[in-house]
């Protein structure tokens, strides 16, 4: 692999007290989460518990309510230095070529141009897709452009990753080989990495830490568990099965609380009447 | 060894699947066809004696009448031909058009950047869109006279209100993502919108001026019938006026083909522009 300078460290996040509504919904209530420099940490949980919103507190493009991201100990006043994003979808602008896409952050630093794209292509070449520089995001597949979006991050060095389900539109197969990208990246980088999923095994097998989030009656943490499974991890083994079905048991639970909420609440109304 | 094309990906290397997809996918074709069925019925018409010849020439008289060199019509500083018609019609549409794109476009990016403004500008813009062009004949008449300025401001006041509210939902459709992102990556604002913002809103700019292009062209030529001394429009009523049919027909006809061609025209380069687009 080409060895382009990575960042020195994570960085470190800290959610105290927040509270963010949108309108009368609270969509997400947190304290005393730490996301340490360096660790890779899974928000889990049903749509609806306000994991993206978390997501967003990070990035600093949105602000809480009440209490405060802090980011390697300073109170987030605007979007968080030093941090990639990644999206499902819309990762790459489709008017630019793969190379420029990845030149683009480049530009943004003064960089000429020349000299970006020459960058770029090494960058491409990271996540093998050195000869597919000049082509447009809608000439590739689905994992080509989230590779690109890979390259591109580790272009701009992060020291934080915020990635919100950013496999769930791929096959199978190219799910798990951008999982190993990303852990490749991760293990280069030291970037501390938080990440959306809904896909248990694809949070047991990236995360060392997985934040189980609830949505009743508000969103809020259930349960951090940390997992301490030796990588590169084992799906078959009989202690990623017993996290597996851990984690199995509470999203269900969740749903049944979200599929009976209607229920209790009207059964409430009445009780009031 | 002979190859064997079995199945459907065989049949367009075969004569009759050629012809078929000649047939089926040539729109250029299909346009041909449905033009000599109309020539065709136009002209059993007049030999009918369905059709007067006096009021509707029949296209044996009026197509070599359009290709028989420079048309003109009219008297002295009146005169004026079917090129030159055209040219200044042309040239209208084109310099209102331009004009009414910067400045749908600076009001696009105003109300964009100043949500104090969206709240000014939209109601205005809202009320003026659904204005149909021709209203504005009289008022600039008035106001501008009878030559090209006016013209000019009829095809602007035409395209103006559809265009600028076309602008600003193009600039309110862009993915989130995309803004976040490029936010992310450390864009300045100049580079947000040269990057980004404008790049995102080509496809609904050029749908917009492709609907604004149609009502500009009727409201220039309806400006020109109304009232304006040149142009496409004013050649036809002159030709109505003294009796000459067939010039009439001829520019109905271009008006029909020209805008056409433009249409076809604008489509082309939306294709070309955006190649990109998924």
């Amino acid at each position: 692999m080409n060895t382009i300078p990575s960042s020195s460290s994570g960085a470190r996040l800290e959610f105290s007290n927040i509270r963010k509504s949108f309108g009368d919904t609270v969509s997400i209530e947190a304290d005393g989460l730490i996301i340490e420099p360096g660790s890779l940490t899974i928000l889990l949980g049903r749509s609806g518990c306000g994991k993206t919103t978390l997501l967003n507190l990070a990035a600093g493009l949105d602000f809480p309510d009440q209490g405060s991201v802090s980011y390697d100990n300073q109170v987030l006043q605007g979007p968080a230095p030093s941090t990639a994003l990644i999206f499902q979808t819309h990762n790459l602008f489709p008017w630019m070529t793969a190379e420029e896409n990845v030149a683009f952050p480049l530009r943004n630093q003064g960089m000429a141009r020349v000299e970006a794209l020459e960058h770029a292509r090494q960058y491409l070449k990271q996540v093998e897709l050195e000869s597919f520089a000049g082509h447009k995001p809608s000439q590739l597949s689905g994992g080509m452009r989230q590779r690109i979006t890979l390259a591109r991050t580790i272009a701009t060095k992060p020291r934080l990753l915020l990635l919100d389900e950013p496999f769930s539109a791929l096959d199978m197969q190219t799910r798990r080989m951008m999982q190993r990208y990303l852990l490749r990246v991760w293990s280069d980088s030291a970037a501390t990495i938080l990440m959306i999923t809904h896909d248990l095994h694809e949070a047991l097998m990236l995360a060392d830490r997985i934040v189980l989030m609830a949505s009743s009656p508000n969103g809020h943490i259930a349960e951090i568990l940390d997992i301490e499974l030796d990588r590169p991890r084992n799906p078959e083994s009989q202690a990623f099965r017993a996290i597996q079905q851990q984690l199995d048991r509470f999203l269900e639970h969740e749903t049944l609380l979200a599929e009976h909420a209607p229920i209790l609440e009207s059964t409430d109304q009445t009780n009031n009447l | 060894m002979k190859s064997h094309t079995p199945g459907k990906s065989g049949h367009q290397f075969t004569l009759t699947g050629r012809i078929s997809q000649l047939i089926f996918k040539s729109n250029f074709l299909w346009f041909c066809l449905a033009w000599l069925l109309i020539i065709l019925s136009w002209e059993l018409g007049s030999w009918l004696e369905w059709l007067n010849p006096q009021i509707l020439p029949p296209p044996s008289e009026t197509i070599p009448y359009a290709f028989s060199g420079n048309i003109t019509i009219g008297f002295g500083q009146q005169r004026t031909g079917l090129f030159e018609s055209t040219a200044i019609t042309l040239g209208r549409v084109g310099t209102g058009m331009l004009i009414g794109l910067l400045v749908s476009s600076c009001l696009a990016i105003m109300v964009t950047e100043l949500p104090i403004l969206r709240r000014l500008i939209l109601p205005i813009v809202q009320s003026l869109a659904p204005i149909a062009p021709v209203a504005w004949i009289p008022f600039t008449i008035v106001v501008i006279g009878i030559g090209g300025p006016a013209a000019v401001f009829i095809v602007f006041m035409a395209v103006l209100g559809t265009m600028t509210l076309s602008l600003i939902a193009a600039l309110d459709g862009i993915p989130d993502e995309y803004l976040k992102i490029a936010h992310n990556l450390g864009t300045s604002r100049i580079r947000m919108w040269w990057y980004v913002r404008l790049p995102a809103i080509i496809p609904g700019t050029m749908t917009a001026i492709r609907m604004s292009f149609f009502g500009a062209w009727m409201a220039v030529l309806a400006g020109e019938m109304a009232g304006l001394n040149s142009g496409l429009g004013y050649m036809i009523i002159m030709a109505q006026q003294m009796y000459n049919m067939k010039l009439v027909m001829v520019g109905i006809l271009a008006i029909g083909f020209i805008g056409f061609a433009i249409d076809r025209l604008l489509l082309l380069i939306n294709a070309r522009l955006l190649q990109w687009v998924q």
